[in-house]
């Protein structure tokens, strides 16, 4: 589905430049669920943001679906990231101004999709993740897994090819985290591509495919087998 | 707009509710104050230039007495003596100066009208008079002047009725009497007068008016709407005519009735009757009258009021000054230095126009300064604003707004902001604007200008809360979301 060929990234910092990925190449297939490791400064968050086409590359190319995204328009990279990725983050980054509802509604706003129609969607999708009960709620009012939950129900309310997770349960206390990983997973089982930033190497062996990378250079990738 | 994010924006504008309403203050301050400014300007240059195409402004002013009150323009006058007696072979002084195409005399002039007030008023004098007067034999006359101001119809000689009293201010100049008038009139004489159909009685006390020269109507450019204006016959007879301003024909005129219907009718004076041979058109000269400005026999205007003004009506404006100086030159060789004053209403209009539009110009520079201070605040804390939503900016791209929606979502927040503001500052505008206008003198300012000061003052304020929306149209979505 994704394929990265001779992936670099530099930033300018003035006098010196410094390189955070180094001449990665990668593809990413449909229905995979692969971790992303490696420590601090690795280079991991500037993979995930090249992969969300958040961030410009350097030099190298990116397809998805064997079509060369390089170089599209904002406009065109907006539409890709609204239709085709969902994002949850380590912080949740729910709107504090909107209802888990409204927060679960406004990706599908950007697709054009009728009110009606994106409220009922919302409303299935927080029911799928648990919240029925808390549609109305800010996010203020809710704890950091149901938060987090909620950022999950709109990650996926434009039914996207792949969810990029930066650290999804970084915040959450273990038995929260654990809930996060199960309801992913199951999104997984249902074919949804899932790519994880973790530092949790327990997190990381429950994926199928572990992506490891060190100082912006990706190391050979290990399969998982289990047990 | 799509409905979550304005209601992202909303929410913030209303959660800041004190930050969003001094921002709008502010913005309706600078816009108030703006607007007033560049309206008072337009309104003081179009003002100007309107004064200027009137005819009085292509006029030469001669004088023989250095009253500025008698002067019905701005000019300066010198007090002078009048020692001078401007005749009408004077205004013989046009045929030597090429540029003058018209030259008249505008005096002004007074009538006096008696109804029914002014006769209760008169008996009530009379018995004031009476019961303070000593007994007879003892009576003395009063003192001329007293007794023509404060009753003329007392000084009233002769016995034909519907002529006027001598000396009444606006009297037959050179004396002559018209004939036939009551020494005074009584109420049945009042009511003998009202039943003939063709005797008008006024229900005003007074009007103004000028008795001027036949020139006088082609110079100012009025029109008759019914009758005619008096010709250069009319200047030598003896007859009492008049021709009546819009205005005051409409309150001799019942319901319905056409100013035609005025032609031929008298009206009752205290001068006598006047005959009404003319009505203007509506216009500048709406509530005067005009009547002929008749020379004593030997035609000069010699002592007949105390100001003669000749007026010498020039086509080209750029020819004022030289035919002043032409002017000038005649008179002096007439009368002799300092006797008479000549004046240019033009270039004094011009230099008060030109004080005013000063004036406006640094009312207006600095109300904009104003402006400009207030908007560069404005957006520097729109910025700021911005600024704390930039992670969230990163995240609403991660979900799929464009660079050119994120702008747009800023820009709406400054338009409603500049909106509401100048809509606050338009209701403080237009009084302060007025209130501007009036006191340098200017009339006739029209809202069109004030609305051009909004308009273009809330588009500098809008230019300036844009910048924070052209930041953002730019911004980089991992760059935003790194943000604190």
């Amino acid at each position: 589905m994704i394929r990265l060929t001779n992936i670099n990234k530099e930033y300018d910092l003035g006098e010196t430049k410094v390189s955070a990925l180094k001449d990665v190449s990668l593809e990413i297939g449909r229905g995979d669920y692969a971790a992303i490791m490696g420590p601090s400064g690795s280079g991991k968050s500037t993979l995930m943001h090249i992969l969300g086409i958040l961030d410009t590359i350097s030099s190298g190319q990116y397809y998805l679906e064997d079509y060369d995204i390089t170089s599209l328009p904002d406009r065109e990279q907006a539409r890709i990231r609204n239709q085709h990725f969902g994002f949850i983050f380590q912080s949740f980054n729910l709107f504090p101004e909107l209802s888990a509802l409204e927060n679960v509604m406004l990706p599908m706003s950007y697709a054009g999709v009728p009110w009606t129609r994106r409220k009922d969607r919302a409303r299935d999708l927080l029911a799928e993740v648990g919240l029925e009960h808390r549609m109305t709620h800010l996010p203020t009012m809710m704890s950091g897994g149901e938060q987090q939950r909620v950022a999950i129900a709109r990650a996926l309310s434009n039914d996207p090819d792949l969810i990029l997770a930066d650290e999804p349960t970084g915040n959450l206390p273990s038995d929260k985290g654990e809930e996060i990983m199960q309801i992913l997973e199951g999104f997984n089982r249902k074919g949804v591509t899932v790519v994880m930033v973790t530092h949790n190497p327990a997190q990381g062996e429950r994926a199928d495919r572990v992506i490891r990378l060190k100082d912006g250079v990706l190391l050979p990738e290990q399969e998982v087998v289990r047990a | 707009m799509h409905s979550e994010t304005a209601k992202i924006l909303s929410r913030r504008f209303t959660d800041r509710f004190m930050e969003s309403g001094l921002l709008i203050i502010a913005v309706a301050l600078g816009i108030g104050a703006a607007s007033s400014g560049i309206a008072l300007l337009a309104n003081t240059i179009s003002s100007g230039r309107k004064t200027l195409e009137s005819p009085t402004y292509r006029e030469i002013v001669v004088s023989s007495v250095g009253e500025a009150d008698d002067m019905t323009e701005p000019v300066s006058l010198r007090p002078v003596q009048e020692n001078a007696v401007l005749t009408s072979a004077d205004l013989d002084a046009a045929g030597l100066v090429p540029a003058v195409n018209y030259a008249y005399v505008q005096n002004y002039s007074r009538m006096s009208f008696i109804n029914e007030e002014s006769i209760s008023r008169e008996q009530a004098m009379r018995a004031q008079f009476a019961a303070q007067a000593p007994p007879e034999g003892d009576f003395g006359a009063p003192p001329a002047g007293d007794a023509s101001e404060s009753a003329p119809a007392l000084e009233a000689s002769g016995g034909d009725p519907g002529a006027a009293p001598e000396g009444a201010p606006g009297g037959s100049p050179g004396g002559e009497e018209p004939p036939g008038r009551p020494e005074q009139y009584s109420e049945e004489d009042l009511a003998a007068m009202a039943a003939e159909s063709s005797i008008l009685i006024s229900e005003l006390e007074e009007a103004r008016g000028y008795k001027v020269t036949p020139e006088f109507f082609s110079a100012s450019g009025v029109d008759v709407a019914a009758g005619s204006f008096f010709s250069q016959q009319d200047m030598t007879g003896s007859s009492s005519i008049a021709v009546l301003g819009h205005e005051l024909a409409l309150s001799f005129l019942e319901e319905g009735d056409e100013p035609d219907s005025l032609i031929g009718k008298q009206i009752l004076t205290r001068e006598g009757l006047v005959t009404i041979i003319g009505v203007l058109e509506s216009g500048e000269q709406d509530e005067v009258f005009f009547e002929p400005y008749r020379s004593s026999g030997g035609g000069d205007f010699r002592r007949s009021v105390m100001n003669t003004q000749l007026r010498f009506s020039v086509s080209d404006p750029e020819k004022l000054d030289e035919t002043a100086l032409q002017l000038q030159e005649w008179f002096t060789r007439q009368f002799g230095e300092q006797q008479i004053v000549i004046s240019n209403p033009r270039a004094e209009a011009q230099q008060l126009i030109s004080r005013n539009t000063g004036l406006a110009l640094l009312i207006m520079f600095l109300s904009l300064s104003g402006l400009f201070i207030a908007s560069v605040n404005v957006s520097n804390i729109l910025m700021s604003r911005s600024m704390r939503m930039k992670k969230h900016v990163g995240i609403l791209m991660a979900l799929g707004a464009s660079r050119s929606r994120i702008a747009k979502l800023f820009a709406l927040e400054s338009l409603v902001i500049t909106m509401a503001g100048a809509l606050a500052g338009m209701i403080i505008s237009l009084p302060l604007g007025n209130y501007m206008q009036s006191s340098l003198g200017i009339d006739g300012g029209t809202w069109a200008f004030t609305l051009l000061g909004v308009l273009l003052s809330a588009l500098l304020t809008l230019s300036f809360g844009l910048l924070p929306a052209r930041q953002f149209s730019r911004i980089d979505p991992a760059l935003a979301m790194r943000a604190a």
